[in-house]
């Protein structure tokens, strides 16, 4: 917006010009030619005048009538405490501290209890009892409860009694609110939520028609298969059986199955191979194989995932895992005790075909 | 109703500012805001809003024209567009988030809270009174006893500088 001071005997006018676009025609009755005014003398307030451009008209109209717009000076202390509150919520403690400790009016908004609610439960788990006592605020709950656990006083252990099979639990996982475990052939999702909104928790995923030897939670997002539609925190769940098949479950079903192993697959690598997004799983068999397995290979029975099959163990493979520093190198131990180390050395779009793996035997 | 030569013609409505400005605009770019959009479904097309200056209107109608565009490959543009919204002084920021916040405009209302909370984020309370310029309102003894409350366990370095 630009000012135009226009001197008219005594009397100082302010007027306002508006640079505007072609398209809002509901200015064009308030233009009126400058030499209509009848100013004597104009000044340009500051060099707040905007000159209009071809594509633009500039409306000029008198202001007397609203003196609003001279008072522009707003300061943070004259928003709205709901407006205030909506900005203190993307703080941290720390800051939503020191925003407290500048003036009554933000210590306000730093203390109202929506935002120490929502910090309470994105802190701690939905177990926890959020209702507070009537003689505190949200803050001072918050407060205390952290304290506590900073002091490692863990006063409130959650216990929950679920009634399960009589069979062997196996590969206990806990994944937000989902606690998964097998059982035989069986895979159970014991959803807490919905047991303590005493809906029925469980869910059964019974494909396997053998015991399931490994189950494995790996993040989506360091798959190849992750897509946007998906929500940041899903896991895949991989799963390996002695019905000599691998099976890959996302959104409550198998969506992949692999199969190769001559026998049983007795264990799998505890994270993917590879750079991320990775698409390599490794798995070992009964059969002393170790195989590798692209997640990207396209159609349900998983045709033509078996990227690489790795001699090298003469007994069982029984345990796989991927170092941590270096994604592209995996170890595994086979039932004899002796110990055979892989490694990969190139890239892993290279390695995703099987020429371009080393083996390196560590066996004496 | 529309008259039969214009059925073609896109829907308009009229939003009238604070200080009696007029400014017309597809219905398509107004009900972004929920206030606006609730009007428009009880029959309104001229709404006027006694809590929005001109100023802030304008700057809120090319926000809501440019969000009201958005398609997959304007997406670099329009974030853009946004970050040089909000590069504005402290006055325009809270007459924006004030007129956001009676307009209803959720994405642009955590917008601008975010450009705010921005510069809150990781000050001391000196330094925050400094850039927000606030009058310390607290007498010694007061402050003396919020600052003994917030102290526990928060140690940590403050930024002191006004950026």
């Amino acid at each position: 917006m630009a000012k135009l001071l226009g001197k008219e005997g005594k009397k100082l006018t302010t007027l306002k010009a508006r640079e505007m676009n072609k398209d809002e025609t509901t200015f064009a009755r308030h233009i009126k030619p400058l030499d209509n005014l009848g100013c004597n003398n104009l000044i340009l307030d500051h060099n707040l005048i905007h000159l209009p451009s071809p594509s633009s008209r500039v409306s000029i109209e008198m202001e007397d009538t609203s003196p609003a717009t001279q008072n522009c000076s707003a300061s943070i202390t004259d928003l709205d405490m709901d407006a205030l509150v909506h900005c203190a919520s993307y703080l941290n403690l720390q800051d939503l501290s020191n925003m407290a400790i500048s003036c009554k009016y933000l210590q306000r908004a730093a203390y109202s209890d929506s935002i120490w609610q929502s910090l309470f439960r994105q802190q701690w788990s939905p177990l926890v009892h959020t209702v507070f006592p009537h003689t505190s605020t949200a803050r001072e709950a918050y407060l205390a409860r952290r304290t506590d656990l900073l002091q490692f006083k863990f006063i409130d252990p959650v216990v929950l009694d679920f009634p399960t099979e009589a069979k062997p639990h196996e590969n206990l996982h806990l994944d937000k609110d989902n606690i998964i475990f097998s059982q035989g052939s069986s895979i159970h999702v014991l959803n807490i939520e919905n047991f303590l909104c005493g809906r029925d928790p469980y869910v059964t995923l019974r494909d396997h028609t053998a015991r399931i030897t490994s189950l494995r939670l790996i993040p989506f997002e360091e798959t190849c298969l992750y897509s946007s539609k998906m929500k940041k925190n899903d896991n895949l769940l991989v799963t390996s059986s002695f019905d000599h098949s691998i099976r890959l479950w996302w959104k409550g079903h198998c969506q992949r199955s692999f199969r190769g192993h001559n026998g049983s697959v007795s264990t799998l690598s505890d994270k993917l191979l590879g750079d991320r997004p990775s698409k390599i799983l490794a798995s070992g068999g009964l059969d002393g194989t170790v195989r590798l397995w692209s997640l990207d290979s396209s159609g349900k029975r998983g045709q033509h995932a078996l990227k690489a099959t790795l001699y090298g163990h003469e007994k069982p493979v029984v345990l796989m895992s991927v170092a941590g520093h270096k994604t592209s190198l995996l170890v595994s131990i086979s039932r004899n005790s002796k110990e055979g180390k892989r490694g990969r050395q190139k890239e892993l779009k290279l390695a995703a075909s099987s020429d371009c793996f080393h083996f390196f035997s560590l066996e004496k | 109703m529309a008259s039969t030569t214009e059925t073609k013609q896109k829907k308009m409505l009229i939003l009238k500012s604070a200080d009696n400005d007029e400014f017309e605009i597809e219905e398509s770019v107004g009900v972004q805001s929920e206030t606006i959009k609730n009007l428009v479904e009880d029959g309104f097309t001229f709404v006027p809003l006694p809590n929005v200056y001109t100023k802030a209107l304008i700057k809120i109608i090319d926000y809501l024209k440019k969000h009201a565009n958005k398609t997959d490959s304007n997406d670099e543009e329009i974030k853009t567009f946004d970050k040089d919204f909000v590069n504005t002084t402290f006055d325009d920021l809270f007459e924006l988030v004030s007129a956001a916040n009676y307009l209803h405009i959720s994405c642009l209302m955590n917008m601008l809270c975010q450009t705010i909370a921005d510069r809150i984020k990781d000050k001391s309370p000196e330094a925050v009174r400094k850039i927000f310029h606030i009058n310390c309102d607290y007498t010694p003894e007061e402050e003396a006893k919020i600052r003994k409350a917030n102290a526990q366990a928060f140690e940590g370095q403050f930024d002191e500088s006004l950026d």
